[in-house]
Protein backbone atom coordinates (compact mmCIF):
# COMPACT_ATOMS: atom_id res chain seq x y z
CA UNK A 1 0.00 0.00 0.00
CA UNK A 2 0.91 3.49 -1.10
CA UNK A 3 1.36 6.05 2.12
CA UNK A 4 -0.25 8.63 0.04
CA UNK A 5 -3.35 6.35 -0.75
CA UNK A 6 -3.89 5.75 3.15
CA UNK A 7 -7.06 8.41 3.15
CA UNK A 8 -7.41 10.35 6.56
CA UNK A 9 -11.12 8.69 6.71
CA UNK A 10 -9.22 5.29 6.32
CA UNK A 11 -6.79 6.21 8.95
CA UNK A 12 -10.39 7.30 11.47
CA UNK A 13 -11.61 4.23 10.56
CA UNK A 14 -8.51 2.27 11.48
CA UNK A 15 -8.40 4.30 14.54
CA UNK A 16 -12.48 3.29 15.50
CA UNK A 17 -11.79 -0.61 14.83
CA UNK A 18 -8.43 -0.04 16.86
CA UNK A 19 -10.57 1.14 19.61
CA UNK A 20 -13.44 -1.71 19.80
CA UNK A 21 -10.50 -4.24 20.51
CA UNK A 22 -10.55 -3.21 23.83
CA UNK A 23 -14.12 -3.16 26.35
CA UNK A 24 -14.48 -2.27 29.77
CA UNK A 25 -15.08 -4.89 31.78
CA UNK A 26 -18.33 -5.56 33.58
CA UNK A 27 -19.42 -3.62 37.13
CA UNK A 28 -17.10 -0.45 35.86
CA UNK A 29 -19.19 2.00 37.60
CA UNK A 30 -19.33 -0.23 40.81
CA UNK A 31 -15.60 -0.17 40.65
CA UNK A 32 -15.75 3.50 39.67
CA UNK A 33 -17.34 4.36 42.97
CA UNK A 34 -15.35 2.04 45.11
CA UNK A 35 -12.34 3.51 44.13
CA UNK A 36 -13.70 7.19 44.68
CA UNK A 37 -14.75 5.98 48.47
CA UNK A 38 -10.73 4.46 48.79
CA UNK A 39 -9.29 7.77 47.53
CA UNK A 40 -11.82 9.52 49.78
CA UNK A 41 -10.43 7.58 52.85
CA UNK A 42 -6.55 8.02 51.87
CA UNK A 43 -7.63 12.15 51.39
CA UNK A 44 -9.54 11.83 55.18
CA UNK A 45 -6.45 9.46 56.38
CA UNK A 46 -3.79 12.12 54.88
CA UNK A 47 -6.15 15.13 56.59
CA UNK A 48 -5.97 13.54 60.09
CA UNK A 49 -2.65 12.01 60.20
CA UNK A 50 -1.26 15.98 59.39
CA UNK A 51 -3.56 17.24 61.62
CA UNK A 52 -2.57 14.97 64.50
CA UNK A 53 1.51 15.71 63.46
CA UNK A 54 0.64 19.55 63.74
CA UNK A 55 -0.92 18.85 67.19
CA UNK A 56 2.07 16.64 68.53
CA UNK A 57 4.00 19.54 67.18
CA UNK A 58 2.48 21.94 69.04
CA UNK A 59 2.04 20.14 72.47
CA UNK A 60 5.93 19.08 72.18
CA UNK A 61 6.68 22.68 71.45
CA UNK A 62 4.07 24.24 74.23
CA UNK A 63 5.60 21.53 76.57
CA UNK A 64 8.79 21.65 76.27
CA UNK A 65 10.54 24.39 74.46
CA UNK A 66 7.98 27.31 76.04
CA UNK A 67 8.27 26.48 79.72
CA UNK A 68 12.33 25.80 79.26
CA UNK A 69 11.99 29.55 77.83
CA UNK A 70 10.81 30.86 80.85
CA UNK A 71 12.32 29.24 83.50
CA UNK A 72 13.17 30.70 85.99
CA UNK A 73 16.42 32.36 86.15
CA UNK A 74 18.35 30.78 89.24
CA UNK A 75 18.10 33.41 92.23
CA UNK A 76 20.59 34.98 94.20
CA UNK A 77 22.56 32.47 96.57
CA UNK A 78 20.84 33.47 99.86
CA UNK A 79 17.35 34.43 99.58
CA UNK A 80 15.07 35.61 102.22
CA UNK A 81 13.01 32.07 101.91
CA UNK A 82 16.18 29.97 102.05
CA UNK A 83 15.50 27.26 104.16
CA UNK A 84 13.19 24.65 105.33
CA UNK A 85 9.67 25.76 106.47
CA UNK A 86 6.61 23.66 107.37
CA UNK A 87 2.73 24.41 108.02
CA UNK A 88 0.59 22.01 110.01
CA UNK A 89 -3.12 22.54 109.66
CA UNK A 90 -6.28 19.81 109.87
CA UNK A 91 -7.92 18.64 107.26
CA UNK A 92 -11.25 20.66 107.79
CA UNK A 93 -8.52 24.03 107.28
CA UNK A 94 -7.48 22.53 104.07
CA UNK A 95 -11.07 21.62 102.51
CA UNK A 96 -12.15 25.24 104.05
CA UNK A 97 -9.06 26.87 102.20
CA UNK A 98 -10.62 24.82 98.86
CA UNK A 99 -14.12 25.99 99.17
CA UNK A 100 -13.08 30.11 99.93
CA UNK A 101 -10.85 29.88 97.12
CA UNK A 102 -12.15 30.05 93.23
CA UNK A 103 -10.86 27.14 92.05
CA UNK A 104 -11.68 24.86 89.08
CA UNK A 105 -14.88 22.68 89.96
CA UNK A 106 -13.90 20.01 88.07
CA UNK A 107 -10.82 19.78 89.63
CA UNK A 108 -11.90 20.06 93.12
CA UNK A 109 -13.43 17.35 92.67
CA UNK A 110 -10.54 15.53 91.16
CA UNK A 111 -8.71 16.79 94.07
CA UNK A 112 -11.46 15.73 96.55
CA UNK A 113 -11.76 12.01 95.37
CA UNK A 114 -7.54 11.93 95.80
CA UNK A 115 -7.09 13.29 99.08
CA UNK A 116 -10.52 11.27 99.98
CA UNK A 117 -8.06 7.85 98.91
CA UNK A 118 -5.07 9.73 100.37
CA UNK A 119 -6.36 10.42 103.87
CA UNK A 120 -7.96 6.80 103.96
CA UNK A 121 -11.85 8.31 103.47
CA UNK A 122 -14.70 6.38 101.79
CA UNK A 123 -16.65 9.39 100.87
CA UNK A 124 -14.78 10.44 97.74
CA UNK A 125 -16.55 13.69 98.23
CA UNK A 126 -15.28 14.15 101.81
CA UNK A 127 -11.34 13.64 102.45
CA UNK A 128 -11.81 14.21 106.24
CA UNK A 129 -14.49 11.80 106.45
CA UNK A 130 -11.83 9.26 108.42
CA UNK A 131 -10.56 11.85 110.48
CA UNK A 132 -7.13 12.25 109.63
CA UNK A 133 -5.19 13.90 112.32
CA UNK A 134 -3.39 17.25 111.55
CA UNK A 135 -1.48 17.73 107.75
CA UNK A 136 1.98 18.50 107.75
CA UNK A 137 3.67 20.01 104.67
CA UNK A 138 7.42 20.50 104.16
CA UNK A 139 8.77 23.40 101.86
CA UNK A 140 12.57 23.41 101.11
CA UNK A 141 13.83 25.99 99.47
CA UNK A 142 17.24 25.81 98.99
CA UNK A 143 20.19 27.80 95.73
CA UNK A 144 16.80 28.36 93.85
CA UNK A 145 15.38 24.66 93.99
CA UNK A 146 11.45 23.83 95.77
CA UNK A 147 11.00 20.98 97.08
CA UNK A 148 7.45 20.26 98.39
CA UNK A 149 6.89 17.23 101.02
CA UNK A 150 3.09 16.48 101.11
CA UNK A 151 0.89 15.30 103.99
CA UNK A 152 0.37 12.69 105.76
CA UNK A 153 3.43 10.23 104.44
CA UNK A 154 5.90 13.18 104.37
CA UNK A 155 7.06 11.94 100.63
CA UNK A 156 8.49 14.40 97.66
CA UNK A 157 5.52 15.84 95.80
CA UNK A 158 7.16 18.75 93.92
CA UNK A 159 10.40 19.58 92.89
CA UNK A 160 10.85 22.74 90.98
CA UNK A 161 12.59 25.85 90.49
CA UNK A 162 11.84 29.34 92.13
CA UNK A 163 12.41 32.61 91.81
CA UNK A 164 11.78 35.83 93.91
CA UNK A 165 10.68 39.05 92.17
CA UNK A 166 10.05 41.70 94.49
CA UNK A 167 7.10 40.30 97.10
CA UNK A 168 6.36 37.55 94.58
CA UNK A 169 7.75 34.04 93.39
CA UNK A 170 7.67 32.56 90.51
CA UNK A 171 7.33 28.97 90.70
CA UNK A 172 8.23 26.23 87.90
CA UNK A 173 8.94 22.20 87.41
CA UNK A 174 9.16 21.88 84.00
CA UNK A 175 5.66 21.18 83.36
CA UNK A 176 5.45 18.21 86.20
CA UNK A 177 2.82 20.20 87.82
CA UNK A 178 2.38 23.21 86.68
CA UNK A 179 2.11 24.30 82.99
CA UNK A 180 4.87 27.58 82.71
CA UNK A 181 4.75 29.49 85.76
CA UNK A 182 2.89 29.74 88.75
CA UNK A 183 3.21 33.54 90.57
CA UNK A 184 2.71 33.73 94.38
CA UNK A 185 2.86 36.22 96.71
CA UNK A 186 4.60 36.02 99.92
CA UNK A 187 5.09 37.54 102.61
CA UNK A 188 7.28 37.17 105.82
CA UNK A 189 7.47 38.07 109.40
CA UNK A 190 8.04 37.21 113.02
CA UNK A 191 9.57 34.05 111.89
CA UNK A 192 6.35 32.67 109.48
CA UNK A 193 5.72 32.90 106.30
CA UNK A 194 2.26 33.19 104.32
CA UNK A 195 1.50 31.91 100.81
CA UNK A 196 -1.45 33.56 98.52
CA UNK A 197 -1.42 31.40 94.97
CA UNK A 198 -2.08 34.26 92.29
CA UNK A 199 -3.90 34.05 89.03
CA UNK A 200 -4.12 30.10 87.63
CA UNK A 201 -2.60 29.34 90.64
CA UNK A 202 -4.98 30.24 92.77
CA UNK A 203 -7.43 28.19 90.94
CA UNK A 204 -5.15 24.75 91.73
CA UNK A 205 -6.63 22.65 94.12
CA UNK A 206 -4.13 20.55 94.72
CA UNK A 207 -1.44 23.92 95.18
CA UNK A 208 -4.67 26.11 97.22
CA UNK A 209 -4.77 22.91 99.81
CA UNK A 210 -0.81 23.26 100.19
CA UNK A 211 0.21 26.14 100.02
CA UNK A 212 -2.83 28.26 101.64
CA UNK A 213 -4.42 26.27 104.40
CA UNK A 214 -2.07 27.12 106.94
CA UNK A 215 0.86 29.66 108.28
CA UNK A 216 4.67 28.05 107.40
CA UNK A 217 7.12 28.20 109.87
CA UNK A 218 10.85 28.27 109.35
CA UNK A 219 12.19 25.10 111.04
CA UNK B 1 -26.95 0.50 42.46
CA UNK B 2 -29.14 2.77 43.18
CA UNK B 3 -30.45 5.25 40.85
CA UNK B 4 -29.01 8.85 41.23
CA UNK B 5 -32.07 11.46 39.68
CA UNK B 6 -29.98 14.42 38.93
CA UNK B 7 -30.91 16.36 36.10
CA UNK B 8 -29.12 16.82 32.52
CA UNK B 9 -29.76 19.34 30.05
CA UNK B 10 -29.87 17.55 26.85
CA UNK B 11 -28.67 18.45 23.55
CA UNK B 12 -31.39 20.24 21.39
CA UNK B 13 -31.37 17.05 18.88
CA UNK B 14 -31.81 14.87 22.12
CA UNK B 15 -34.55 16.90 23.63
CA UNK B 16 -36.53 16.36 20.44
CA UNK B 17 -36.17 12.70 20.13
CA UNK B 18 -39.25 10.76 20.76
CA UNK B 19 -39.51 8.02 23.42
CA UNK B 20 -36.06 10.04 24.77
CA UNK B 21 -35.86 10.91 28.51
CA UNK B 22 -34.88 14.65 28.41
CA UNK B 23 -33.64 13.69 32.44
CA UNK B 24 -31.01 11.30 31.98
CA UNK B 25 -29.31 10.28 35.34
CA UNK B 26 -25.99 9.80 36.22
CA UNK B 27 -26.08 6.37 35.83
CA UNK B 28 -27.39 6.45 32.21
CA UNK B 29 -25.12 8.98 31.57
CA UNK B 30 -22.31 6.73 32.70
CA UNK B 31 -23.97 4.01 30.78
CA UNK B 32 -23.98 6.02 27.73
CA UNK B 33 -20.68 7.58 27.74
CA UNK B 34 -17.88 5.06 29.54
CA UNK B 35 -17.20 2.51 26.96
CA UNK B 36 -16.74 4.95 24.38
CA UNK B 37 -14.48 7.14 26.56
CA UNK B 38 -12.69 4.29 28.01
CA UNK B 39 -11.73 2.77 24.22
CA UNK B 40 -10.29 6.42 23.43
CA UNK B 41 -8.12 6.90 26.24
CA UNK B 42 -7.09 2.92 25.67
CA UNK B 43 -5.86 4.65 22.08
CA UNK B 44 -4.07 7.69 23.90
CA UNK B 45 -2.51 5.44 26.93
CA UNK B 46 -1.94 2.54 25.27
CA UNK B 47 -2.69 0.77 28.66
CA UNK B 48 -6.33 -0.77 29.98
CA UNK B 49 -5.14 0.14 33.21
CA UNK B 50 -4.57 3.89 32.95
CA UNK B 51 -7.81 4.38 30.77
CA UNK B 52 -9.69 3.28 33.09
CA UNK B 53 -8.80 4.96 36.23
CA UNK B 54 -8.57 8.21 34.01
CA UNK B 55 -12.52 7.32 32.59
CA UNK B 56 -12.78 7.02 36.63
CA UNK B 57 -11.15 10.23 37.88
CA UNK B 58 -13.57 12.30 35.17
CA UNK B 59 -16.44 10.54 36.10
CA UNK B 60 -16.45 10.80 39.46
CA UNK B 61 -15.26 14.64 39.31
CA UNK B 62 -18.20 14.92 36.90
CA UNK B 63 -20.56 12.98 39.66
CA UNK B 64 -19.35 15.86 42.21
CA UNK B 65 -20.91 18.42 40.06
CA UNK B 66 -23.43 16.87 38.58
CA UNK B 67 -26.24 18.76 40.32
CA UNK B 68 -25.23 21.51 38.42
CA UNK B 69 -24.63 19.75 35.17
CA UNK B 70 -27.21 21.58 33.18
CA UNK B 71 -25.48 25.07 33.34
CA UNK B 72 -23.23 23.20 30.74
CA UNK B 73 -24.05 22.79 27.48
CA UNK B 74 -22.70 19.81 26.25
CA UNK B 75 -21.84 17.15 28.90
CA UNK B 76 -20.26 14.81 26.46
CA UNK B 77 -17.25 17.35 25.86
CA UNK B 78 -16.92 18.19 28.97
CA UNK B 79 -16.49 14.61 30.12
CA UNK B 80 -13.56 14.56 27.19
CA UNK B 81 -12.24 17.60 28.61
CA UNK B 82 -12.01 16.62 31.99
CA UNK B 83 -10.70 13.22 31.03
CA UNK B 84 -8.06 14.71 29.60
CA UNK B 85 -7.27 16.79 31.75
CA UNK B 86 -7.35 14.16 33.84
CA UNK B 87 -4.38 12.03 31.91
CA UNK B 88 -2.92 15.41 30.98
CA UNK B 89 -1.85 15.69 35.26
CA UNK B 90 -1.53 11.84 35.40
CA UNK B 91 1.14 12.03 32.77
CA UNK B 92 3.02 15.25 34.26
CA UNK B 93 2.89 13.39 37.59
CA UNK B 94 4.56 10.03 35.51
CA UNK B 95 6.91 12.46 33.80
CA UNK B 96 8.65 13.31 37.30
CA UNK B 97 8.55 10.20 38.94
CA UNK B 98 10.51 8.37 35.97
CA UNK B 99 13.16 11.41 35.70
CA UNK B 100 13.35 10.64 39.74
CA UNK B 101 13.39 6.67 38.99
CA UNK B 102 17.28 5.26 38.79
CA UNK B 103 16.40 3.28 35.80
CA UNK B 104 15.84 5.38 32.89
CA UNK B 105 15.06 2.81 30.70
CA UNK B 106 11.40 2.02 31.71
CA UNK B 107 8.75 3.62 29.95
CA UNK B 108 4.95 3.54 30.62
CA UNK B 109 3.76 3.89 27.18
CA UNK B 110 3.24 0.25 25.80
CA UNK B 111 0.30 -1.74 24.81
CA UNK B 112 -1.30 -4.15 27.45
CA UNK B 113 0.64 -7.59 26.79
CA UNK B 114 -2.33 -9.46 26.62
CA UNK B 115 -3.43 -7.58 23.84
CA UNK B 116 -2.25 -8.87 19.91
CA UNK B 117 -0.29 -6.02 18.29
CA UNK B 118 -1.75 -4.35 15.51
CA UNK B 119 -0.28 -2.27 12.69
CA UNK B 120 -1.93 0.59 14.09
CA UNK B 121 -1.29 -0.06 17.53
CA UNK B 122 2.15 -0.58 16.31
CA UNK B 123 1.68 2.90 14.39
CA UNK B 124 0.02 4.89 17.70
CA UNK B 125 2.60 3.41 20.01
CA UNK B 126 5.43 4.71 17.85
CA UNK B 127 3.90 8.55 18.62
CA UNK B 128 4.68 10.92 21.50
CA UNK B 129 1.83 10.84 24.36
CA UNK B 130 0.86 14.36 22.71
CA UNK B 131 0.82 13.28 19.34
CA UNK B 132 -1.75 10.60 20.08
CA UNK B 133 -4.08 12.75 22.36
CA UNK B 134 -4.16 15.53 19.28
CA UNK B 135 -4.88 12.38 16.72
CA UNK B 136 -7.43 11.15 18.71
CA UNK B 137 -9.16 14.23 20.06
CA UNK B 138 -9.12 15.25 16.53
CA UNK B 139 -9.72 12.74 13.77
CA UNK B 140 -11.49 10.71 15.72
CA UNK B 141 -13.87 12.26 18.48
CA UNK B 142 -13.95 15.01 16.13
CA UNK B 143 -13.03 18.45 18.20
CA UNK B 144 -11.36 21.17 16.35
CA UNK B 145 -7.99 22.54 17.15
CA UNK B 146 -8.93 25.00 19.15
CA UNK B 147 -10.71 22.97 20.89
CA UNK B 148 -8.05 20.17 21.22
CA UNK B 149 -5.69 22.85 22.01
CA UNK B 150 -7.93 23.75 25.01
CA UNK B 151 -8.26 20.42 26.25
CA UNK B 152 -4.53 20.29 26.14
CA UNK B 153 -3.62 23.26 27.60
CA UNK B 154 -1.73 24.35 24.54
CA UNK B 155 -1.98 26.61 21.67
CA UNK B 156 -4.07 25.75 18.88
CA UNK B 157 -1.69 25.93 16.48
CA UNK B 158 0.64 23.60 18.55
CA UNK B 159 -2.68 21.22 18.43
CA UNK B 160 -2.51 21.47 14.84
CA UNK B 161 0.98 20.87 14.45
CA UNK B 162 0.81 17.52 17.09
CA UNK B 163 -1.89 16.53 15.08
CA UNK B 164 -0.42 17.17 11.39
CA UNK B 165 2.40 15.07 13.14
CA UNK B 166 0.93 12.27 13.89
CA UNK B 167 -0.71 11.73 11.24
CA UNK B 168 2.29 12.00 8.71
CA UNK B 169 4.24 9.36 10.74
CA UNK B 170 1.40 7.30 10.90
CA UNK B 171 0.75 7.33 7.48
CA UNK B 172 4.71 6.51 6.59
CA UNK B 173 4.55 3.77 9.18
CA UNK B 174 0.70 2.39 7.97
CA UNK B 175 2.35 2.56 4.59
CA UNK B 176 5.29 0.70 5.16
CA UNK B 177 4.21 -2.37 7.18
CA UNK B 178 0.53 -3.00 5.34
CA UNK B 179 0.17 -5.34 2.90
Amino acid sequence: VNTSEITMSDLRERLERESVRVSLAPNAQDRMFERGERLDRRRRAGTIAFGLALLVGLIVVVGTTLPRAQEPAAPSPTDALEGRWTATFTCEEMVRAIEHADVNPQLEKFWRRDQARVLGSDDPNDPCAADPPPLTYAFAFHDGRLQIFDAPTGSEGFDGRYELDGDVMKVSDEGNNIVGIYRVAYRLGGGTLSLDLLGRAGRDPFFVGAWESGEFRRT
Amino acid sequence: MAQRPLRIVPKPAEQAAPGRSVTPTFDEFFAAESEDLFRRLWLVTRNRHEAEEVMQDAFLSMFERWDRMDEVDDPKAYLYRTAFNAWKRRSRRASRALRLATFPGSHRDDVDAADARTVIGEALARLTPRQRAAVVLTELIGFSSEEAGEILGIRPVTARVLTSQARAAMREYLGDHDE
